[in-house]
Formats: C-alpha cells, structure tokens, sequence
C-alpha cells in the first residue's frame, strides 16, 4: 500500500495559503435578470489544514469552489482575486487554469449516482486523469487505479475496474469517486456535500475515509455541507456562507462556545437534541436568504427600501434588535450570553417579508424551543402565518 | 422569557401548495399541468409569431374564399396560360399552365388541405387513443394487440398502404381523409401508450381507484388531461407531415381529382413546364412549405415548453 | 451470448405474426380496389368473357382465402409466383429492385451522418449562440419540405443549372460503377436532406442533454481537454435516440422513397410498388411487402442490440 504525498508546492510560497480568495464576486445573466451568487467572498485554506464551509442551499458554497475551479458557465462575471499556490487564477487562460487545478485539486461531487459515466467502465475513467496530466501508460493507470480502489476500500478491485457505475452501491460509488480524485496525487482535495445524498450509515465511513486520506498524503482539503454535524470535529476551520457572503469564521473548536454569531447559532438550535422532548418545535430562522437578483448591497441604502428590514434575532420577541451589516449594536436588549461581541464583523443576514414583519410587529403567539445550554429565541414568523390560515 | 411549550401544534403545511379537497371523487390538480415559463430568444419568437399569423391567414382564405371579391373561381380561365403576377385579384400570382388563377387554385387548395390535415389528425387521433389507451391501461393482452396493430401499421411502408387505400376506397376527399389518417394512427397508438403506461402508476391514479373510480372515469378524467401536453406537440407536426402526404399523393396522380386544386397536383403540374416557365411552381411550393413549416415551429415550441427535464449548470 | 441469441428469436418469432397479418391485410385490400388482373391488362376494350379468361388462368377466380393459402404455401417454398406484368418470377425482380433501393438507402444515410454528426457536435459545444440558432432553424426549414419538393429543387439546381448529373435514369453497378454513381447521387441526396435534418436535431438535442449531466462536470474538473469530453464521455450515452431513428429511417427508405425513384425514374423498390398497385400485381405486391416485414424486423432486432452495446444498464430482453 503506497502512500503518495502532495506533490512539492512551489518555492517562494511555501508559507502561504495554498488556496486565497479575495472579495470574490460571480454574477451570472439569467432569464429573470442577473443574478449576484458571491457577492464579496475572502478567504484562505492553509496547507495540510482542512476547512469547512457551512450553508443552507442557495448561500453559495458549492458557486465559490466552482468558481475557484474555473467551472462557472461561460458567461459568468467572476470579479476579485484567487490564488492557487501564488499564481493568479484569473490572470491565466481558462483551458490552463483548468489544467492544472484538474491535476493538483481532486474534487468528489455531491451526487455518486450521476458523477460516473454510465456507459464507460470505472477502470477507464479512473485512468483518463492519470493518463492525461501524467501520460502514464495504460498498464501503469491500470495499477495505480486498482492500488487505490483496494485503500479505499473496494474489494477484488482488479476484477472491479471493468465493472459499469451501476454495478456498485451509492456509498461504493462515492469511494471510487474518492479515489478517482486521488489518482493525480493532488494537493487539495474538495468534498462537495459528498455525503449528503449518502444514508447516514455510510456517512461515517465516507467521512473517515476522507479524514484518513487527508492525513496519510498531507493533503489540504475542503469539506462543504449544510450540515453542521459533518463538520464539527473534522475540519480545523469552518466559514458560515449565507446569501453570497462568508457571514461567520472562525475556529472549529471555538464554533460550539461563545461568542457565537446569531446565524451560526440559529444552525446549531435546529439540530435535534435527544435531550428534547417529542413534538418540540425547533427553531427555524425567520425570513428568506437575501434574493440574488436584488440583494441589498449597500447597508445604507437598506432603511430606505420600503417592506425591508432586517431579520430579527433576540430572546425579546416584543422588542426585536435589527443587525445590520458591519455593526452590532450594544443595546441591552440582547441577553448576555447571546452577546455577540459588539463590533464584531456580522453579514447581512436575511429579509422579512411583509406578513412576517406585521407578524414580528404584533407580537403574537409564539413558539420557543427550550434546552439547558441555550437560550430562547425568536421563532420565526412562519407559525403566525400557519395560525392565520 | 420562557414561554410555555405547547404540545401537538397541529398540522404544517408550510411550503405544500397543492392542497387535496376531496370533490365526489378526485383531486383538484389541475386539468392540464401547468407550462414550464419559457422566454424563447428573439429569432424563435419571431417564428412563432410569423408561423401563429400564417395558419391564421390561410384558415380564414380558406374559409371565407367564396366571399373574397374578385377573387376568381379556381376552374376559370382567366387570361393566358403561365402569366407573371399582375396587379389583380385574380392575376396577383399570375396563372397556371393552363390560364386559371393561381392566388385563387392556392385558396382552394388550401381548403382541401387543412381540411384533411385536420379530419385525418383526428381520426388518427381517435384510434390512437382508444387502441393506445386501452393497450397501455390494462396491458397484458390488450398491450400485446397494441403493439401488433402499432407495427403492422409501420412496417408497411406508408404510400404502399395509402395508395391501396385510397384505390380501394376512391380518390374523394373522404377516401384520402381516411386512408391518411390510418396511416397516421400509428404514431398516435405508441406515444398514447408510452404516456398511458407512464401514467397508470402514478399515485393520483392509486388515489382515483380508492376512492371508488371506475375505469373508464380514470381514463377520461385522469388519464387523459395528462396526456394533453405530449399530445399537444405532436399533433401540429402530425399535421404538417398530413399535408406532406396529401401532397406526395396528388403528385403520383392519386389525389383529389382535377379540376379540383390541390398543392401537390399544381405542384406536379408545374413540375412539367418548370423549365420555361419556374413561377408557376413557385407559389404552390412556397405556399405548402411556408405552412408546413409554421406548423412545425408550433409544434416545437410546444415541445419545448412541456419539457420538464431542467437544465443544470 | 444465450441471452442474446434469445432475444433475437424472440422477435423474429414476434415478427411472423405481423407478416401474416401484413399480407393477409394486404391480400384482403387488393381485393376491395375496383378491376381485376384481367382488366388490367386486357384493357378497357376487352370483352368480359376475355376478361374471365385471363382471370382463370391467374387462378383469380378462386375464393379469396384459397387464393391467399395458395401464395403464403409456395412463398414458404421459396416460390413468389410470377408478376402478373412481365412473368418474371417475382422474387429476381425483388432482389433486382432492392438492391436499388437499398444502394440510395445506404448512400443516403451514410451522406446524411457524415454531415450531421460533425454539425452537431459543433452546435452542442456551442448551444445558444449563432451558428446553433442558425442551424437550427434551417433544419427546422429542411424539415418542411417536402420530398416532391425536394426532388424539384435538387433537380433544378443539379440538372437544369449546373447539368453536372443527368436528369433521369440509372445505371447498375455491375455495368459501370462510375456511371452508376452518377445516376444514383442526385436520388440519393434528394433522400438526404431529409434525414440529415432528423439526425442533426436529435443528436444535438441529446448531446446538449448529455452536456448537462453531472459526469460531465466531473470530466472536466479533472481538468481533461473539451475534444477527449466530448468524445469519449458526451458522444456515446447521446446516440440512443440516434440508433433509433437510423432504423426508423432505414426501414421508411427501404420500403420505396417512392416519390424519388418516380421522378429520377430509378428502378426500384418503390417505383415498382407504385406499378403493381395500379395494376393490382397480387404477387408482386404480397412480395414487396414481405420484404418490407422482414427488413423491418430484422432493422429493429440490429437497433435493440445496439442499444445494449451503447448502453450497458439495458439488457436485451
């Protein structure tokens, strides 16, 4: 069983990021008008650390490695930097940047049952990597596939290779998905929601596997999900995306203590507790992600637009506290131990619509979730909305 | 700040649009499952536009051709044969070989084909539906009889059959009426039965039955308005490949019967004296591709618009 | 290698029951259609005791049923009978005419793949900008017009303007193989437009659907060239329809591109069908058609094992 280390990052960064996005913008041309996906994203992966990235559908997680990767539609504006190991992405052609992040980035997609070629068998596609970016002869891609398929866990894996996809089960597929991604011994690796289609069974073992991989080749790697669950007690850091915009970062092992951003927190409330009782109402977060054809840009410009407004998080349901982007406000009405640290940096987290405000305004009944570590929060106002009908 | 938990909040529906009000018997979807929302890029709707105003224009020539003033009969000898258009009614697409009007014998002509375009795609339509919905319904035996009939009807090449037919039956407007739309009835049998097939197990058919549905009423009230947006794009092309075929027959000299005009006999006329004299052709041949085209482009649109497969980025 | 060999007998099985159906339906038409043989050939001078004459000697006055199980024992021997037009037996004059057919058939498939494939390609990689709108509109314009249209015009441009091919007629290969492709290009791209059309906009359809499919993105974050995607990854799972249509298509030529042979007065398959109705030439008729059954199924055994060959989650049943 060979191991295979990250191949050499160049010399004159060898301190740096291997990985840095800086105030990265994507905007796609729709039908129903341009759509702002990143609206300002930065940030960094370090060598031999994994990251997290956290959202709900929509924030743009999977957009912005896409977009680092140079798989946008061809009609994409893609604004602000990236660097791979010190070179500009964007300064190169398409075709190279793809080149080379096809041979030193591996990426596992969400969905095993359609990331494979039906109609070619797993020992061709496992090879056409190899064979492109290292020309390897068909015998040597052959062994370097079967030696992978056996470490990640594929029995009688010789025999396998001429298999077709739809001979092996979904969580088998994601491991030759895994180890497709490996064939090149890239620097980085990307799992992008790969367990999410997975049952929860086979998670862990897809999850281990990654962790295992990562450690043996001293690879960076990138874990995506909305589920905070796959994340926490595998990544070094974790970035929160809401809307378009990195709304919390921080470290994983500081992600579960306070100060914790109220957004992040509202994610953590909605995990089930087995501590609950049955029927509890768990927390949703009030409101809708920012829509991408008209997110508000400017904070200024926010209380001038009519029917707007911020959606509200406090333990105060009759006295609700607006957050703003870039400033938290010091009011007491925020409880101590949801304090967020004022000045902190916070992103535009959401909008109400007009039933929730008027909902938000009246005060009405309302339901909250109670557990020993947190405090209660606003529920939001769609259990008004359900009452009125 | 704590609040009392309230246990059994009661039913969510948040986010579930169809709702289920039980009538007599049935859901209340609707009939005909909504369109996809399409913006069709400028040149296509262009041809739409164009292909909705033409089918206009010639149905209501069509219709009203005896009212058109001035507009001559399609049998009378208006001036010398193979004239160039001139500026009257009767002469404005100049005259055929042998002197009568060509605006006129176009008009009719047109009567002639809509009119079978539209009795051949319903009957076609009818035995379509039965065969297909019976055969894909109940299956089994009644599949396996589908299916005989579906490849019979296409194994034969198809102006074999029609010219037997219409040999058999006469060369009226009735005769060709019928032979082309058992033609046609072959592909009305398969896409009926595919789409019966994919729709007999759906749950709102499950539904249906338990709640004491007979047969025939799923057919007709479930069934069948499913069927309408597949069925609502073939039809316009079906229609276009109709007067193709009606065209392909008045060529080989089977059609309707002269003096009655019909595209493909004036185009078969015109075929003779092409060399000297190419306008004469021209108008039968613009008008017919201009029409079959315009149903096309409607059948297409149709097409695209009930096409539920979405695009991923 | 059993389980193929099986469903290959399955459907030639399948196939003799809609042979019989065919020819007893075809039978049973002819005999519906006003005139008899004697008519036919005797003309309208005769008198009807001429006429009974001749009907008696093509054993036409037999009952109908008798007159079928008659033709269904010998073609089972072999034996066609004889056309009723010239005496021949009927099977050479099959076999001469359908060779024809099939020569414009297979020349006109293969001129209408050799440039749809390629558009295609193009066209997909370029989905919604110019050239794919473009094409598609003219495709959508072949595809209106008619095959007697098609002639006229092809005839007009090739032999009236430029006179590079003769208007009329045809040559076997066995005489001059030259020669032979001269008579026959001018049919056989009459019969290509059509089919080019079709091909194009069904495997462009399916190639911008394949385009879209999630290994596709997967193909490219390994960072491979867009010609290896497109040909080994996108090309094969798009030909599904394509196969079918092909055979669509082959069975629909090979039954007589009637109209083309009519007017470029090529002796074929369909040509001759025309004649044998209008003289209700029971045998050649009953012969054309069972060639036109049989290659039928045959066509469509070949399409479904070149499903299970393309795509290797369908089994042949």
């Amino acid at each position: 069983m060979t191991t295979q280390t990250a191949s050499v990052p160049s010399q004159d960064t060898m301190t740096g990021p291997l990985v840095s996005v800086e105030d990265l913008t994507l905007e796609l041309d729709t039908p129903h008008g341009t759509a702002h996906i990143l609206r300002g994203v930065s940030m960094a992966v370090e060598r031999g650390q994994t990251l997290g990235i956290v959202g709900e559908s929509g924030s743009g997680k999977s957009m912005l490695l896409r977009t680092v990767l140079g798989l946008t539609p061809g009609d994409a504006r893609i604004g602000g930097t990236m660097r791979f190991d010190g070179q500009d992405l964007s300064a190169m052609h398409p075709e190279a940047r793809r080149t080379m992040l096809g041979r030193r980035v591996g990426v596992v997609f969400q969905n095993p049952m359609t990331s494979l070629n039906p109609v070619r068998t797993i020992g061709t596609q496992m090879a056409e990597a190899v064979r492109f970016h290292q020309k390897m002869s068909k015998q040597q891609a052959r062994e370097l596939a079967v030696d992978l398929l056996d470490q990640v866990g594929i029995v009688k894996p010789r025999q396998r290779l001429r298999d077709y996809p739809h001979q092996f089960s979904g969580g088998m597929r994601q491991r030759v998905m895994i180890a497709m991604a490996l064939t090149c011994s890239p620097d980085l690796l990307i799992a992008d929601e790969a367990t999410t289609a997975l049952d929860v069974t086979i998670q862990k073992g897809i999850l281990d596997l990654l962790q295992r991989v990562q450690e043996e080749r001293h690879m960076s790697m990138i874990l995506v999900s909305h589920d905070l669950s796959v994340v926490a007690g595998r990544t070094d850091d974790v970035i929160v995306m809401y809307g378009g915009r990195i709304v919390d970062r921080r470290a994983t092992a500081e992600l579960f203590s306070p100060p914790i951003h109220p957004y992040t927190r509202a994610l953590m409330l909605a995990i089930p507790r087995l501590d609950m009782d049955a029927h509890t109402r768990l927390p949703a977060l009030g409101g809708n992600p920012p829509s991408v054809f008209d997110p508000v840009l400017d904070a200024d410009a926010a209380d001038e637009r009519d029917g707007r407004r911020w959606s509200t998080i406090s333990a105060d349901a009759a006295d609700p506290v607006e957050f703003r982007d870039g400033v938290v406000p010091t009011d007491d009405t925020v409880e101590p131990l949801n304090e967020v640290v004022p000045g902190s940096e916070i992103g535009a987290v959401g909008t109400l619509s007009a039933e929730q405000q008027a909902g938000v305004a009246e005060g009405g009944d309302r339901e909250v979730a109670s557990g020993t570590l947190f405090e209660e929060i606003a529920l939001g106002a769609d259990a008004d909305e359900e009452e009125r009908r | 700040m704590t609040s009392q938990l309230k246990q059994d909040p009661g039913p969510r529906t948040q986010g579930f649009n169809a709702v289920i009000r039980p009538k007599r018997w049935g859901t209340s979807l609707p009939l005909v499952p909504r369109l996809k929302p399409r913006r069709p890029r400028k040149a296509n709707r262009g041809a739409l536009w164009f292909a909705v105003a033409w089918l206009t224009v010639l149905v209501l020539a069509a219709v009203f051709a005896d009212v058109i003033p001035g507009l001559p009969a399609y049998d009378e000898k208006i001036g010398a044969f193979a004239q160039p258009p001139e500026l009257s009614i009767g002469g404005l697409l100049g005259t055929d070989g042998i002197g009568r009007s060509n605006l006129s014998r176009i008009i009719y002509g047109a009567r002639i084909s809509l009119t079978i375009a539209v009795v051949s795609t319903l009957i076609g339509l009818v035995i379509g539906l039965v065969v297909g919905m019976i055969g894909g319904y109940y299956r089994g035996a009644w599949e396996a009889t589908a299916n005989v009939i579906a490849n019979t009807l296409s194994a034969l090449p198809p102006l074999l059959l029609l010219l037997a037919l219409v040999s058999a039956i006469g060369a009226s407007l009735f005769g060709i009426t019928i032979a082309l739309g058992v033609v046609i009835a072959d592909l009305y049998i398969r896409v009926t039965k595919g789409a019966v097939i994919g729709n007999t197990n759906r749950e709102y058919v499950l539904a249906a039955r338990a709640l004491g549905a007979g047969d025939f009423r799923i057919m007709t009230r479930e069934i069948l308005p499913n069927l309408v947006p597949v069925l609502g794009s073939i039809i316009p092309m079906a229609m276009a490949i109709m007067i193709v075929v009606e065209g392909s027959l008045s060529f080989l000299g089977y059609g309707i019967p002269a003096p009655t005009p019909s595209w493909g006999g004036m185009i078969a006329a015109g075929a003779d004296i092409m060399r000297q004299f190419p306008l004469v052709i021209l108008w039968p041949v613009v008008t017919l591709f201009l029409t079959v085209f315009s149903f096309n482009t409607i059948g297409d649109h149709l097409a695209s618009r009930t096409d539920v497969r979405e695009a991923k980025l | 290698m059993k389980a193929t060999l099986r469903a290959i007998g399955t459907r030639l099985l399948y196939g003799i029951p809609v042979l019989l159906i065919v020819t007893l339906g075809a039978a049973a038409l002819m005999d519906l259609m006003p005139g008899s043989p004697g008519q036919a050939i005797l003309g309208d001078a005769a008198t009807a005791e001429q006429v009974a004459a001749i009907n008696a000697q093509l054993g036409y006055d037999q009952p109908f049923l008798q007159r079928y199980l008659d033709w269904a024992g010998s073609a089972l021997r072999g034996d066609f009978g004889q056309t009723l037009f010239s005496r021949e037996p009927v099977a050479e004059v099959l076999l001469r005419r359908l060779a024809v057919t099939a020569q414009l058939a297979l020349m006109a498939l293969v001129m209408a793949l050799a440039v749809a494939v390629p558009l295609a390609l193009i066209a997909a990689l370029r989905a919604g900008k110019l050239l794919d709108r473009v094409l598609g509109f003219v495709t959508s314009a072949l595809l209106s017009i008619p095959s007697f249209v098609t002639v006229v015009l092809v005839s007009l441009i090739f032999v009236v303007w430029l006179g590079a091919f003769p208007a009329t007629g045809w040559v076997p290969p066995s005489d001059s193989l030259a020669d032979n492709l001269r008579y026959a290009f001018l049919p056989a791209l009459s019969l290509s437009i059509y089919e080019c059309a079709f091909f194009y906009r069904v495997i462009r359809s399916d190639l911008t659907g394949t385009l879209r499919e999630d290994f596709i993105l997967v193909a490219r974050a390994k960072g491979l060239p867009r010609t290896h995607i497109i040909t080994r990854h996108a090309l094969r799972p798009s030909i599904t329809s394509l196969v079918t249509v092909m055979g669509l298509s082959l069975g629909r030529l090979l039954g007589g591109a009637v109209i083309v042979e009519f007017f470029f007065a090529v002796p074929g398959l369909g040509a001759e069908a025309v004649n044998a109705v209008s003289i209700k030439d029971m045998p050649m008729i009953q012969g054309i058609v069972t060639v036109c059954v049989v290659a039928y199924v045959l066509i469509f055994i070949v399409v479904d094992l070149a499903y299970a060959w393309i795509d290797p989650r369908v089994s042949v049943r």
